[in-house]
């Protein structure tokens, strides 16, 4: 049956309309969770909350987990999907500036865009940054970048395949860990938070 | 740990259970019939001319996946820019499958010295399933002969070789950097003798 849109099943506009409801979906779920507080996603550094780490990894498995299943029951075509070649040392580098960016500015480029439409002025400025770090990109990308963006290239790497087990196994491991993780995180961020006072807490948003 | 996470964790834990006992995604490599094969073959939409690959390099077309079907050795002395090496007996390797299978979405080229090798890597990887890709015509040796020491269509040819070749002679340059021995034979500047038109008498009537 899907994905829809490669499979053409839809037009490109309702492809593109669906998008657009998804994405303000999306926004206001962000909104709606306090993610456009940087001291949210800030927090996850210095341990006092642990939210956002526990969303994404939860929203990621979930859906890594539902779309093997749909997958193996004929609703969605995994193999239709798109999946990119992987180059991993740009790639380890460009996380690792990611998270620089998340620590010094507190948003990442999606909780950014809803600060920004929040009036918010620290995300109006993250917004402004955001397009002034893709204009270097662009207009230095042949002369620096492009040579070092194309090494170490694996080609089309699954991971499961690599660490040679099988694929329904490598996410049900993934879960494990992330259970463990969440566990973890709690206890991390009931240890950072055991002396601060009632106050504080309300300040950071808790 | 609050009640809807455990609720939320135990989902995820049951999805991830049952996502491990399922078998893995596969490609879809499904055998070509070999009446099906028989007309592929045939279809000689599969070439490309050194002058389409060369515009594609020259304008950098990120979705162009050059692959040098010949062994690792002559891949080292001499390929061409961005080209992967897979030897034409490593074409049936997992890992070279997956590559060659984002065929969908990669305009995947092979090429050689000649067409032939080209060629048998093509049949090869067509057998199995994917489709869509393509055959450097003429190989290297068209890249040099043709490409990169152009010779100029006689006085009476049509416009379009003469386009051809003003192209071919902007790649030549593009690729090796150099120009043709054409353009490097350097004449001493003529200097052109401006007629001074001497002024006339100026008539009655002007």
């Amino acid at each position: 049956m899907g994905p829809l849109y490669p499979l053409g099943h839809i037009s490109e506009p309702t492809n593109l309309l669906i998008g657009f409801f998804i994405g303000m979906l999306f926004g206001w779920g962000l909104e709606a969770s306090g993610f456009t507080n940087t001291r949210k996603l800030a927090g996850v550094f210095y341990g006092y909350d642990m939210t956002v780490l526990k969303v994404f990894f939860t929203a990621a498995l979930t859906a890594a987990a539902g779309l093997f299943i749909m997958h193996h029951y004929g609703i969605i075509d995994l193999t239709q999907i798109f999946y990119p070649h992987t180059y991993w040392l740009p790639t380890l580098t460009g996380g690792l500036l990611m998270a620089l960016g998340f620590l010094i500015g507190g948003f990442c480029p999606g909780t950014g865009f809803c600060a920004a439409s929040t009036g918010k002025i620290d995300g109006i400025v993250f917004v402004v940054g955001v397009f002034i770090g893709i204009y270097f990109y662009a207009f230095t990308y042949e002369p620096i970048f492009e040579k070092f963006r194309n090494s170490t290239f694996m080609g089309q790497v699954n991971i499961a395949d690599w660490l040679g087990i099988r694929e329904g196994l490598f996410i049900f491991i993934m879960i494990i860990i992330a259970i463990g993780s969440y566990i973890f995180a709690d206890w991390v961020q009931k240890k950072v938070n055991k002396n601060k006072s009632k106050e504080e807490l309300e300040d950071l948003g808790l | 740990m609050k009640k809807i996470s455990i609720i939320i964790l135990s989902i995820m834990f049951l999805l991830g259970l049952w996502a491990a006992f399922l078998p893995n995604v596969k490609p879809h490599l499904e055998k070509v019939k070999n009446k099906d094969l028989a007309i592929l073959i045939n279809y000689h939409q599969r070439y490309l001319t050194v002058d389409d690959v060369a515009k594609a390099l020259m304008q950098k077309d990120r979705f162009l996946l050059l692959v040098d079907v010949r062994n690792p050795e002559q891949y080292k002395s001499y390929t061409l820019p961005g080209a992967i090496n897979m030897p034409v007996d490593s074409i049936l390797n997992p890992s070279n499958l997956q590559i060659l299978s984002g065929s969908n979405v990669y305009n995947i080229v092979f090429f050689s010295n000649g067409t032939s090798l080209a060629d048998k890597a093509w049949l090869i990887a067509t057998a199995t399933g994917i489709k869509n890709l393509h055959v450097l015509k003429g190989g290297l040796n068209a890249w040099f002969n043709q490409l990169l020491q152009p010779k100029r269509p006689p006085d009476w040819a049509k416009q379009a070789e003469f386009k051809k070749y003003e192209f071919r002679k902007a790649a030549a340059r593009f690729f090796t950097g150099a120009t043709t021995a054409e353009q490097s034979s350097s004449k001493a500047p003529v200097k052109v003798q401006v007629p001074v038109k001497k002024k006339q008498v100026g008539g009655g009537c002007e």
